[in-house]
Formats: structure tokens, sequence, C-alpha cells
């Protein structure tokens, strides 16, 4: 028997049809994860089994007495509540239950008879429904849930939270709230790669259904068992998880004799590095870094433009120094934020940055350009180092004005790395398709801004990139764009990331928060990291934890 | 009522809580050993001398848990499977539904027998004082 069951199910926003004869059924114990490009109605689906959207033609309906709890993208808290509050308003009826359960216990020792019958009777059925939700170590899962997930201090108002704390508060309720059906739209956003992965342990073990837009590709390896592509108004659903999802797509538009060559090319590229294990992917990235000369020049020799992928212009030929820390050590109001840290960025390296906010991250980026000093040690720049970078925070962008209009500037062409293209069709490789490009700057959602400011930076032509979480709410084709290009730019690039697939294929170094003031550099991407943060600290260090830092000594 | 008070408060109606659990699993592991040596289905109550949770075992094995509920117009015994504390059915009679948990692990055609506990038996769980 289905857990939730979707027949010909239409839904339009206005004019535009999103889903169109839409039949789906989700069976019991299943891991689904549901991929396609932005703005094709993922995120629609699942507010319509949530009950938040109704179909204007079909029906879909979840099996009788299923619990249904959704996480979406702008989650709902209670702003007049704490952390804790809105944490234990997921956990209120096993409170309510616990309460029952004292109450009867207690009654129970002055009765008898009948009154006592009625009482061992209710007894049974609470002790079965705490039994069935695990409740007698509810306070240490609710204390583990909120660590792992980075939750902030649990007295912290809710009202002054940013949007990523938020997701977390209303990420960490509803995992504990437990529901039958637990629909999760990208789940993994602003959440770093520990808390991840904690998730994703979680979510294999979960009791009941899961259903995720995500695009977190080792979530959909790891923990999917059914894809379910959203494309055009229509769902296809792919067996098996996303490597499985990528060879049966692959295939699939071979069979159909599909034109779209830069899609297939797309695909066989990701498929490849699938298909690469371990040793075969430690090669490709040691081979980038080896190989800078050949890949400036076929950058060089490539000018034609291309319009449906994303493509970062190459910019001018790095000298041998790029970024050079030496025993770097900076703090930021009042607490120490890195401590004899050193590292040198090598021509063609990609680094992969990691670690929870509030680390360090963005003074990292703000000492790398300027605007920040650090307290000891240094940190230089090669003479030939031409930097690419946007301050999400200080744009200078006019909020009435159109993203159209932030990027071109009011042209409707564009130079990029010295070739001309069209401005709307330069946009719309980030996911700003049609009239999304008239949308004013100050309405964007978080996402939306993510995307505008990656558009922004890499039309800045530099060979230096420094990219804050740019795989925040890109759909998975999109991101695949993204790693292509940077494997095809022969710059450098710093990024903020904790999309592991996406370090795993792209990084060719990893600078890693550790706690404390201690960062690790390490040669080698994502997966290679891992395994030697394990060898090295073993794996209590692997569990994710609140943040903390020292505060400075001033002597 | 101060700060710490209410963490006092918190922590011991935790322990009671606990006490109270500890003791309805002591009342099973009994029950279970009262069956451990009688062949076929048997069941037997949780509480001695109150018939209303029964414990069900066939040839000394745990299946479960049947208990009596009544909503003010009629009778059901409810069947809970062992680990599972996932209620199954409720069936008119303890019989039918202790055969319902001999079902599902293959073994549903056996009789039911009954065994009542002794006198010396420990009673239900109680808030302890």
């Amino acid at each position: 028997m289905s857990v939730y069951t979707m027949r010909k199910i239409r839904v339009a926003h206005g004019e535009r049809v999103v889903l169109d004869d839409v039949t789906l059924s989700v069976l019991p114990g299943a891991r689904i994860g549901v991929v396609g490009p932005n703005g094709t109605g993922k995120s629609t689906v699942l507010r319509i089994m949530a009950g938040l959207e109704r179909p204007v033609d079909g029906e879909a309906f979840p099996a009788p007495g299923v619990s249904v709890g959704i996480l979406e993208q702008e989650p709902r808290l209670d702003d007049t509540g704490t952390v804790h509050d809105n944490v234990e308003a997921g956990v209120a009826e096993v409170r309510r239950a616990l309460r029952r359960y004292a109450e009867v216990t207690g009654l129970l020792g002055a009765a008898d008879g009948d009154r006592m019958t009625h009482l061992l009777d209710e007894l049974g059925a609470l002790q079965e429904q705490l039994d069935r939700i695990g409740a007698w170590d509810l306070d240490s899962r609710l204390e583990q849930a909120m660590d792992a997930l980075r939750c902030p201090p649990p007295g912290t108002p809710v009202a002054g939270l940013s949007g990523g704390e938020r997701r977390r508060v209303a990420l960490c309720r509803l995992l504990l709230s437990g529901p039958g059906l637990l629909l999760l739209d990208e789940p993994t956003n602003h959440l770093d790669t520990e808390s991840v992965a904690w998730l994703e342990q979680h979510l294999a073990a979960y009791p009941g259904t899961v259903v995720a837009v995500t695009h977190d590709r080792y979530f959909l390896d790891d923990v999917a068992q059914w894809i379910l592509e959203i494309d055009r108004g229509h769902a296809y659903p792919y067996t098996g998880n996303y490597s499985a999802y990528l060879e049966t797509k692959a295939a699939r538009l071979r069979v159909e004799g599909r034109k779209d060559a830069r899609r297939q090319r797309r695909l066989s590229e990701e498929l490849a590095w699938v298909r690469s294990a371990g040793q075969g992917r430690q090669a490709r990235s040691r081979a980038r870094v080896r190989r800078y000369e050949e890949l400036a020049e076929e950058a060089a020799r490539a000018r034609k433009p291309d319009f449906e992928e994303i493509r970062i212009p190459p910019g001018p030929r790095l000298g041998s120094l790029v970024l050079e820390a030496a025993h770097l050590t900076k703090g930021f109001a009042g607490r120490l934020l890195m401590a004899d840290l050193s590292f040198s960025l090598p021509r063609g390296g990609l680094v992969g940055v990691l670690g929870p906010n509030g680390v360090g991250k963005t003074t990292l980026f703000r000492m790398i350009v300027g605007e920040e000093r650090p307290d000891a040690g240094t940190l230089r720049l090669g003479d030939t180092v031409r930097i690419s970078y946007v301050d999400q925070d200080r744009t200078g962008l006019d909020p009435g004005g159109s993203v159209w209009e932030a990027v071109s500037g009011g042209l409707d062409h564009l130079r990029v790395g010295g070739v001309e293209i069209p401005s709307r069709a330069y946009i719309a490789t980030f996911g700003f398709k049609g009239a999304d490009q008239q949308k004013p700057v100050g309405v964007l959602s978080g996402g939306e801004r993510n995307r505008l400011n990656l558009a922004l930076t890499l039309r800045q032509g530099g060979n230096l990139l420094l990219l804050d979480e740019p795989t925040n709410d890109l759909d998975v084709e999109t991101l695949a764009s993204l790693e292509n290009a940077l494997l095809d730019f022969p710059g450098c690039a710093v990024i903020t990331a904790h999309d592991r697939w996406f370090l795993d294929r792209v990084a060719t170094h990893i600078l890693a928060w550790e706690g404390g003031a201690d960062w690790y550099w390490f040669e080698g991407n994502h997966a290679d990291y891992q395994a030697n943060k394990l060898d090295r600290l073993g794996a209590e260090a692997a569990h994710p934890h609140r943040v903390t830092h020292r505060r400075l000594v001033r002597g | 009522m101060t700060h710490l008070d209410q963490e006092a408060s918190a922590v011991l109606g935790a322990a009671r809580l606990a006490t109270v659990n500890a003791k309805w699993r002591l009342c099973e592991e009994q029950a279970l050993q009262r069956l451990y040596e009688v062949r076929g289905l048997a069941c037997t109550p949780l509480f001695p001398g109150h018939p209303v949770i029964q414990v069900v075992a066939c040839d000394g094995r745990l299946l479960g848990r049947v208990r009596r509920h009544h909503d003010g117009h009629r009778t059901r015994w409810i069947a809970v499977p062992a680990r599972t504390a996932r209620e199954i059915g409720a069936y008119r009679t303890l019989h039918h539904a202790a055969r319902v948990l001999a079902r599902r692990t293959g073994r549903g055609r056996l009789r039911v027998a009954d065994c009542p506990a002794g006198a010396q038996e420990p009673p239900p769980p109680e808030n302890p004082r």
C-alpha cells in the first residue's frame, strides 16, 4: 500500500503549466531524490504532498494515518520564541505522552477494580507509543541533533537568526518530530560537510519515508533508492541512486537520438568521473596542477562562445607565485580565528575551504582581497594575480534594478574573457531564464542572490576566483556545468563549499577548519582529506559539534 | 520556583519515568520466565492479578503483547508484535489476537494455553514516592 498517491495531477501558476498529468505512488520506507532544472516544479511536488498547495486537476492524497512533515526553502518558525522553544515544538506530542505516562503511573497507586483496568490499558498504549518513537532517550537525542546540525545556542531568540540558522533550527525540529512521510526541500543548504554526513546517516536509518529535493549528489548516491526527475512538467522515475540515474539517462538520450551534444558531453564527463575510483580521481586532480601550461594554451585557443553551459574566461597567465600564507594569525571580534596557518596555492590549484559558519572563511577572503590585514604572519599574492570576487554584503547593487541590469549594466552584449556574448544568454546560464531576468534585485531569494553573485564574479575575468558557497541552490545540471567550467579554467580558485561531490570532482587542495583556530592544508580532494582526517584524528573528529573559539587574551 | 528547583524537579521527573519504565521491562522478563518451559502458544498477564495486558510466547519465545481495550462501546484485544511497539490489529478475543501474532511467525494453528501468574508476583508499576 502506498504512503502517498498522485493521479494525473496538473498544476499551473498563472499561464505557466508547472506539472502536467503526473501520476506517482510512493512506497513505504522509500528514499526518493527529486532532481530537475530550477523552476521546473520540484518544490511544488513537495508542497502538494504536504497539503500546502492544491492541484487544479487530478487527485493527491496520503494514506490514512500517515503524518506528513516538510522542510521548506524558507521555513516558518515561531519568531516570538527561542531556538529551544522552536525545537521543543517538534517533540511537544512526545512530551505530552511522557507527562501522561507519569500521571497514569501515579494514579495506579490509588486505583482498583475497573479504574485500574482502564489505567493499565492506557499505560499499555502509552508504553507502545513511547517505545515506538524512542521517547526514553529524548533529551539526549535532542541534544545530539542540535549539536550535529550546529544549531545556535538554545536560548537564542529566533527573531535575530540568519536564513541559514533558521533552516538548521527548522530541520532539527522536523527530524525530531519524526513524521511518517518526511519531505525535505534542499536540506543540505547551509550545512557544512560534517553536518551533511550526519544528516545522511540519520536519513538512511529513518524509520519512515523520505522524499528530498536536493542537488547533493552524494546524498542522492548514498541514500536515494529512486531518483524522480521533474522536467518540463513531467515526472520520470529512475530506479537506483544518482550514479544509476546518470547511466540510465545517458542511455535514454542516446536511444532517443537527441541532438543535445552539450548535454550528452556533460553527462559523459560526469559519468566518467563516477566510474573512476579512488586513485583514478586522485590522478586527475594532480594532473590538473602539473598541466597548467597545457590548460592555459587550450583555453586561449577555445574562444567559441557557448550560450548553454557556464564558461569561465581564462584571465591573464599566472606566474609561479599565486597565493602564499606564512604563519598567518588572525582574530576577529575578540575571538582567535586562525593561528600559525601556512600554505602555498600552486598554479592551476582549486582549493575547497571547509568549515561551518563563523569560523573565519569570509575573513580569509577579506584578507586575500586586502580588506583585512593579518594580526601576524604574511599573506602574499603574486604580481600576475587578478582576483575575481564579489562580496555579497557589499555589492552596491540597486535593489530596484533588475537582475539583467545588475549583470549587464544595460548592455545587450558583454565582453567576457575577450569574447562577445549576448548578455541575456550569459545570465540564462546561471538559471535566470525569461522573465526571471527582470526580477528586482531587492526581492531575490537567498539562492537567487547566490546565482547572481556567481554571474557577477565569473564575468570579472580574473585568474584567481574567490567563490563563496557557489553550489547553494544550483540544480544538478547547472552544478555539473559549473564543475566542467572550473575543470577547464586555467586559473586558480578558492571556493567555500559543502557539496562533497563538487569538492571531490573539482578540488586539488583542501583548507579545512578543525576546531578552535586550527586549520589544515591538504593536497587532494575532499574524500582524500576525510580519509586523512580519520587517520590523524580518529572517528570522533568526524562528528560535528557546535563551534567554539578561544577568547583572545590581551595582556 | 528557582532555576535550580526547576532543574532538580526535571531530573527527579526523568528519574521517576526511568524507574517505572525499568519496572515494566522487569515485569516483561518475569512473564517470559513463566512461559519459558510452556510448549506451544501461551500467554500470561504482564502484571500478575491484572489480565488487561498479556505477554504472548510460543515455545518460550516472545511473540509480543496483547492489550484489552474498551472504548465505551465494545472491548477489543490489540496485538503488538515484539520489538515493533506497533499495533497490527484489534480482535474480539485474546486467543484470536495471540494466534495472529503466532501466524506472523508461520505458526497460527496452535491452541492457546493460559498461564496465570502466581500470587507472590509483584504488583503493576506505580509512581515511586
